[in-house]
């Protein structure tokens, strides 16, 4: 084949397969692109974002912290409703993603729309933890960055090209688990007195050696275990220079630049308290020098980062056996209190002072404009009977927003029934599988649920419809520790709920 | 650096085109240090394996060259040997012998007890271990002249697009070709390009889909109900084929870019008539070097009907062995040895005078067969211990059909499944490239649409190893 030819030739197929990509990229858009998001990433987060758009004056953008409570709490809110309960006049969405870190909000944040005018604040999680190498290797980055994958650019198909390809930090738990050991077992300890353990490996070895021991002079297993615990999760000193999550936050700030946001890192409580006790000084130490760090560092590129690293108190941290950021009902308050008192210079008059009386309640409602609540992922702006939003059921969400409270916290004497009301908005009714569903759980019974079919005398197809139902309780209802209320719609019918209110008499 | 992924997407073409624009003397260095760098992308330290295990058959093989009596060869032949097989023996064989022998202690209560190592087995060392055993041992026997040149000895050992999982070349096939002067030739490249389409649709499409439900089967067999037994069973014949062939075919279409040919290593296996002819079709390179390294040299079937029959079971176990360092892995080859000679016999005893008409009647229920054993066999291969093995077969004859737990296989992974039958069927024979070729402009553009498609939209995302890189 001649030179010139061959060039026509092989033009002539480049551009058929330019054009071929351009087709295949609308029909993976179309007929594809939702389905993978669903299996191979977290639609409740999607749609998070999706809300998160355009209608919100505050971001906020976390992990489990956020939405974790301990089951005896009266107040279940997230810190984010927390942080929006003082400011009752701003409108804030949150988005969250267990074990997600600085690395996946950036891809997170970067999905919201490039047009939005809206002057936001953005409140990122800064959780110390996600510096340190049991995160950063974690087992659980592996799905965390499919997530990432597939919305790592406006091209879906070429995201999925991406994800097909393996084109992300890919590796299988034991090349993660290796990882970290390395990192236990080289990266040096820079104490300013004398200290022999020098590296996590070291530190780890000798307090698996010394054990903790009572007053009776017995060693115990348990606790030292969580000492070496709390020495891998803390021992580290954050190097700016090399550690990737520094990297990441520092993205983050460009990315606020270019879009004109005002960023808050919410640096998360530790348990200081506990890691003194079962450590030592030596460990608050690095935990409080990682800190100084991070608010200096950040501070001087300009975001504004919330020190709460010892505002919380050992008690009020549900997790006693492990390292965690998720804090009982206290502990959120105080989070949010202080994330709260940052943004009054930038929103000025108006914060609200916010009291929360820890009192017995019996009438609850719900009409999905606020958070707390259980099934969040749930609430869209399709439909809405009041509000702006109501909870989406159906075609694979088979639980619609949720009431969960501890049975502890409603009075005796409203034991005996519940008054159930609530709206719906659905083209068809399919009998039990679309439900209203009361459910017990934990204590000394096994969980169970009662459910009645939704339907009402003169359904209306594609109308608001009000639904009401008494249930009533069973006597054993106090061997229950949580009770529940949802509606369930495990058919592919579209079922829109709003307006859910539970009393109990 | 595996085939399925963007490492290799962006490091394929950059070899190629720097290859074509060097001039030929300068061509295995690319190719060498290409090669290298392929191989140490798993792990950086197991480059002085091969680099030892290159420099101890060259050095015998030259050293063997020199002497034309077999007797003064002997020795180095027997130093190429046990360094290869030590090797081999070392980091693939060595736990599974301590555990064996740690076992036989304790049951004649001795109180010995062998260390297990926690060295991780070198990817491909038994496939390149072979390639260098065949070249001492065609040296030896004098069919084949030393190499002289260390970096081509260098390259057969490590050629990149076959190192970690074959085929297994030989010298006298690979070694002329990388020294030839292969001008830029655009029915290579869009044969070589043909064929890693169809390698990665049948790797990434099909094995990556259907690996999750056969996973989940082998978790806890017995729970299964026996047509989801049946069907994970099914899968499986077809991940291991779709995973294994599909290397192959991306590893000759990726040579085929450089004008290299490779063997052809899978032709449309489930198709055979009987066990013989699948080891035909199946792994053929590996086949063919048991039969000239193994099955020959012990006197093939010009020997007496037991030593024969002998010689077939050392083959089948020995091939066994090679895929594993376990018990699984040698019934998996005893039980294709005893077919192999129940097949034989009783073909023996009721021949077949007319040849069987590919497609017809016969052949399908023949194939049929042949596919079921095949499938029952791999069961063995699948399962981590001998009695999980049973645990499924039992389980799928005592389970009841439909009551019990179900696999859910969705649709989809059915459809993916039928495609890829369908061009099996349309291949028989044939290779993807020449028959694609063969077909007119909107077909052959219509097929590559397609199966562009399906890798990039439908590959499966959660497992993704080679099956064969473990061996």
């Amino acid at each position: 084949m001649e030179k010139h030819s061959f060039l026509k030739y092989i033009g002539i197929r480049l551009a058929l397969l330019a054009l071929m990509l351009f087709v295949f990229n609308f029909i993976y858009t179309k007929f594809f692109y939702e389905n993978d998001l669903k299996e191979h990433s977290d639609m409740g987060m999607i749609q998070m974002i999706r809300n998160a758009e355009y209608k919100s004056d505050i971001i906020y953008i976390g992990e489990s912290s956020d939405v974790s409570y301990d089951p005896s709490d009266l107040y279940k809110n997230y810190i984010s409703q927390f942080i929006s309960e003082h400011y009752p006049e701003l409108r804030l969405a949150t988005i969250n993603k267990k074990a997600a870190h600085a690395g996946i909000y950036k891809v997170l944040l970067e999905q919201l729309p490039k047009d939005d005018t809206t002057n936001k604040v953005v409140i990122v999680t800064m959780n110390m933890r996600s510096f340190d190498a049991n995160w950063i290797y974690a087992k659980l980055e592996t799905p965390l960055q499919k997530i990432v994958t597939l919305l790592r650019t406006p091209i879906p198909l070429f995201n999925r090209f991406l994800l097909s390809f393996k084109a992300y930090d890919v590796k299988t738990d034991q090349e993660r688990e290796k990882q970290v050991k390395k990192r236990w077992r080289n990266d040096q300890l820079h104490f300013p007195p004398p200290f022999p353990d020098t590296t996590v490996r070291k530190w780890d070895n000798a307090m698996a050696k010394k054990g903790i021991i009572d007053d009776l002079g017995n060693r115990n297993q348990a606790e030292t275990e969580l000492a070496c615990h709390y020495i891998k999760a803390y021992a580290f000193q954050i190097d700016t220079l090399t550690n990737p999550r520094i990297h990441d936050f520092n993205e983050i700030i460009d990315l606020a630049e270019k879009r004109g946001w005002i960023l808050v890192f919410n640096l998360l409580a530790e348990n200081t308290q506990r890691a003194q006790q079962l450590v030592g000084d030596e460990l608050v130490w690095l935990m409080r020098q990682n800190r100084d760090l991070l608010v200096d560092y950040y501070t001087r590129k300009g975001a504004i980062v919330v020190d709460n690293l010892e505002t919380v108190d050992d008690m009020d941290y549900i997790d006693k056996d492990w390292t965690s950021e998720h804090y009982a009902e206290k502990g959120r308050i105080a989070v949010a209190q202080n994330v709260a008192n940052s943004l009054k210079e930038i929103f000025p008059g108006k914060y609200v002072d916010t009291h929360y009386a820890f009192r017995i309640e019996s009438h609850f409602s719900l009409n999905c404009e606020t958070y707390g609540w259980g099934q969040y992922q749930t609430v869209t702006t399709e439909q809405a009977y009041s509000g702006e939003k109501s909870s989406k059921t159906g075609n694979g969400e088979i639980y619609s927003i949720t009431f969960e409270w501890n049975i502890n916290h409603i009075p005796d004497s409203c034991l005996n029934e519940a008054h159930i009301s609530l709206r719906f908005f659905t083209n068809q009714l399919t009998g039990k599988d679309m439900a209203l569903a009361m459910q017990f759980e934990g204590g000394n019974i096994e969980p169970s649920f009662v459910a009645v079919p939704i339907s009402t005398p003169s359904f209306q197809p594609n109308q608001w419809e009000l639904f009401e139902h008494t249930f009533v309780l069973p006597k054993s209802i106090k061997s229950a520790e949580r009770i529940k209320f949802y509606v369930y719609n495990s058919t592919s019918n579209i079922m829109y709920v709003d307006d859910l209110d539970v009393r109990f008499e | 650096m595996l085939f399925n992924t963007i490492d290799y997407i962006i490091f394929l073409p950059l070899v190629v085109m720097f290859y074509y624009l060097l001039p030929v003397r300068f061509r295995w260095m690319l190719l060498l240090s290409a090669s290298y760098f392929f191989y140490m992308c798993w792990k950086v330290e197991y480059i002085l394996l091969i680099i030892i295990s290159t420099l101890i058959d060259y050095l015998c093989g030259r050293v063997m060259g020199r002497y034309s009596e077999k007797k003064k060869r002997r020795p180095f032949l027997i130093i190429s040997l046990i360094a290869n097989f030590g090797l081999l023996f070392f980091f693939k064989y060595y736990n599974f012998a301590v555990v064996n022998l740690n076992e036989l202690f304790e049951a004649l209560h001795f109180t010995a007890y062998i260390k297990a190592s926690s060295i991780l087995l070198p990817v491909g060392i038994s496939f390149y271990t072979f390639q260098t055993v065949s070249y001492s041992i065609d040296v030896y026997n004098g069919k084949q002249e030393p190499e002289k040149h260390l970096g081509y000895f260098a390259l057969y050992v490590s050629f990149f697009p076959q190192l970690v999982a074959g085929p297994i070349e030989r010298f006298s096939s690979l070694t002329p070709q990388l020294k030839q002067n292969h001008p830029f030739e655009w029915k290579n490249v869009r044969a070589g390009l043909q064929l890693i389409l169809y390698g990665l649709f049948i790797k990434m499409v099909i094995a990556d889909n259907v690996s999750a439900y056969v996973d989940k089967l082998y978790e806890s067999p017995a729970d299964f109900n026996s047509l989801s037994i049946m069907s994970g069973l099914f899968l499986y014949s077809f991940q291991i084929y779709s995973d294994f062939s599909g290397y192959s075919t991306v590893a000759i279409g990726s040579a085929l870019l450089l004008g290299v040919h490779l063997m052809d290593n899978f032709k449309t296996p489930y198709l055979s008539k009987n066990i013989a002819e699948f080891w035909q079709r199946w792994h053929i390179s590996l086949s063919t070097w048991f039969r000239d390294y193994v099955y020959i040299p012990l006197g093939g079937n010009r020997v007496g009907k037991r030593r024969w029959a002998f010689n077939i079971m050392m083959v089948f176990t020995l091939s066994g062995l090679w895929h594993g360092s376990n018990w699984t892995f040698i019934f998996w080859g005893g039980f294709f040895g005893v077919i192999y000679l129940i097949e034989h016999f009783f073909n023996k005893r009721f021949p077949t005078i007319n040849p069987v008409k590919p497609f017809s009647v016969k052949h399908l229920l023949l194939a049929l067969k042949t596919f079921i054993l095949v499938t029952l066999i791999w069961v063995f291969f699948r399962s981590q211990t001998i009695s999980e093995s049973f645990v499924v077969l039992k389980s799928l004859f005592v389970n009841g059909f439909l009551t019990g737990q179900s696999l859910n296989i969705p649709l989809h992974v059915w459809i993916f499944l039928g495609i890829f039958i369908v061009s099996d069927l349309l291949l028989y024979n044939k290779r993807f490239d020449t028959w694609t070729s063969s077909q007119n402009f909107v077909l052959r553009w219509f097929i590559y649409a397609l199966l562009l498609f399906l890798i990039i939209a439908c590959s499966g995302v959660e497992i993704f190893q080679f099956i064969y890189f473990q061996f």
